[in-house]
């Protein structure tokens, strides 16, 4: 029974990795609806987007996805550079294996590097939306980091 | 002061006439004056324009143009009169984004060449009719619903007929706000936006220079399609350029995402 318990615990552990179920992002640099729809366009031919909800006036863009495995941040965000323009915020939907969330604790989402960026220790309540803290939507020696 | 307000209303109407008649068109402005900002990545722009030049003769100059946008930061055009070729490319060097607005600086090159003869003129023309090349600096600001931009830079005519020499500096001031929509719900709201430019340019010897004013209109149709019209105008014209009044139209279509992408 002991075993099975162990054998259980890391089965568990090994599939439960967060992932990303949709991004919102908030583009700068832009007013007029022709450089929105350049965001947009980008943003949607990903092949790993499956729809692209716009609010043109906000210049938000809700990017939901064909599965969640395949997600690429960077991806994302060089879309909205090589549109010319820049990201202002963007925040990630996902669920999360562990009900909560400590300052500097390392967390793998889709195979990136993130960690938690707080003021001591939340409760997490999946699904969650979380905000990247990093400026300019680039890692820091290869880590993202989180907050909400 | 009565007397130039009479000289706007004048050139209001004259404005309003191009507009309505048949032989509008936009010009070498939106082909000589481009943003800092390049257009997006891989995309690809067609453009046709039809300027009917006056002032001491009659031009009717076609611009057809191919642009391609080879990275976010750089961009090539390429473009004929029929009579000419030009090639046109931009690099964005320095760009700064905050919500609704930006500050984008670039510097790029023009090369037009004609197989046309050199004409005796003191104004290096920018038109088709010579050859000339063309460098320099853009900034562009863009603040929620105006833009404005400004391009400088030294311009040289490759054959020079005029004593007063090939060589002088050419300034565009470019103003552009948006008037319609007030509100977006849709990339399918047709887009106006009223532009109003100041061309000039000053040999080196000073021994001439002009500044003209081109207002113009801008119809941005499916957020995709642009249809510009404008009428050109000198304010101070101390050369002997054979024209000098500009009525232009100009379309031009983006394909967004035309060009491959380069596997990393």
């Amino acid at each position: 029974m002991r075993y099975l318990c162990i054998l259980i615990f890391f089965f568990y552990s090994a599939t439960a990795t967060a992932q990303v179920q949709s991004v919102e992002l908030v583009a700068s640099g832009l007013t007029c609806s022709m450089c929105s729809k350049a965001i947009f366009k980008a943003l949607s031919q990903l092949d790993f987007v499956s729809e692209v909800k716009v609010d043109i006036e906000k210049s938000s863009y809700k990017v939901n996805f064909k599965s969640p495995e395949n997600v690429k941040i960077e991806q994302i965000r060089e879309a909205v550079y090589d549109a010319g323009f820049a990201i202002e915020t963007m925040q990630l939907t996902a669920s999360f294996p562990n009900t909560k969330a400590v300052n500097e604790e390392l967390v793998t989402l889709n195979g990136y590097q993130f960690k938690w960026k707080l003021t001591g220790t939340k409760n997490i309540s999946n699904p969650q939306k979380v905000s990247i803290v990093n400026k300019e939507i680039q890692p820091t020696a290869g880590v993202y980091y989180l907050n909400f | 002061m009565t007397l130039l307000k009479k000289q706007n209303v004048v050139y209001l109407f004259i404005l309003v006439f191009c507009l309505i008649s048949t032989n509008l068109k936009a010009q070498e402005l939106y082909v000589s004056s481009e943003p800092a900002s390049t257009m997006p990545a891989r995309s690809i722009i067609i453009k046709q324009a039809y300027s009917n030049m006056s002032g001491e003769e009659t031009v009717h100059n076609f611009n057809s143009q191919l642009q391609l946008s080879l990275t976010k930061k750089w961009m090539v055009h390429f473009g004929t009169n029929f009579t000419s070729w030009d090639f046109y490319t931009q690099y964005r060097m320095f760009s700064k984004d905050a919500m609704y607005e930006h500050l984008r600086m670039a510097m790029f090159f023009k090369s037009i060449n004609s197989s046309k003869t050199a004409i005796y003129t003191n104004a290096i023309l920018l038109d088709g009719q010579e050859s000339v090349i063309h460098s320099g600096i853009i900034i562009t600001k863009l603040k929620h619903k105006w833009a404005g931009s400004l391009s400088v830079g030294p311009i040289i005519k490759k054959e020079s007929l005029a004593e007063n020499g090939a060589a002088g500096m050419q300034y565009i001031f470019s103003n552009g706000l948006l008037l319609y929509p007030k509100t977006y719900t849709s990339y399918g709201q047709t887009n106006v936006n009223l532009y109003l430019e100041f061309i000039g340019q000053r040999l080196f010897s000073g021994k001439a220079e002009y500044l003209d004013m081109a207002p113009a209109l801008q119809f941005i149709f499916n957020s995709q399609s642009k249809l510009n019209l404008s009428y050109r105008l000198p304010l101070v014209n101390q050369t002997n350029r054979p024209t000098y009044n500009s009525a232009a139209i100009s379309w031009d279509y983006l394909f967004f995402n035309a060009l491959p992408k380069r596997k990393k």
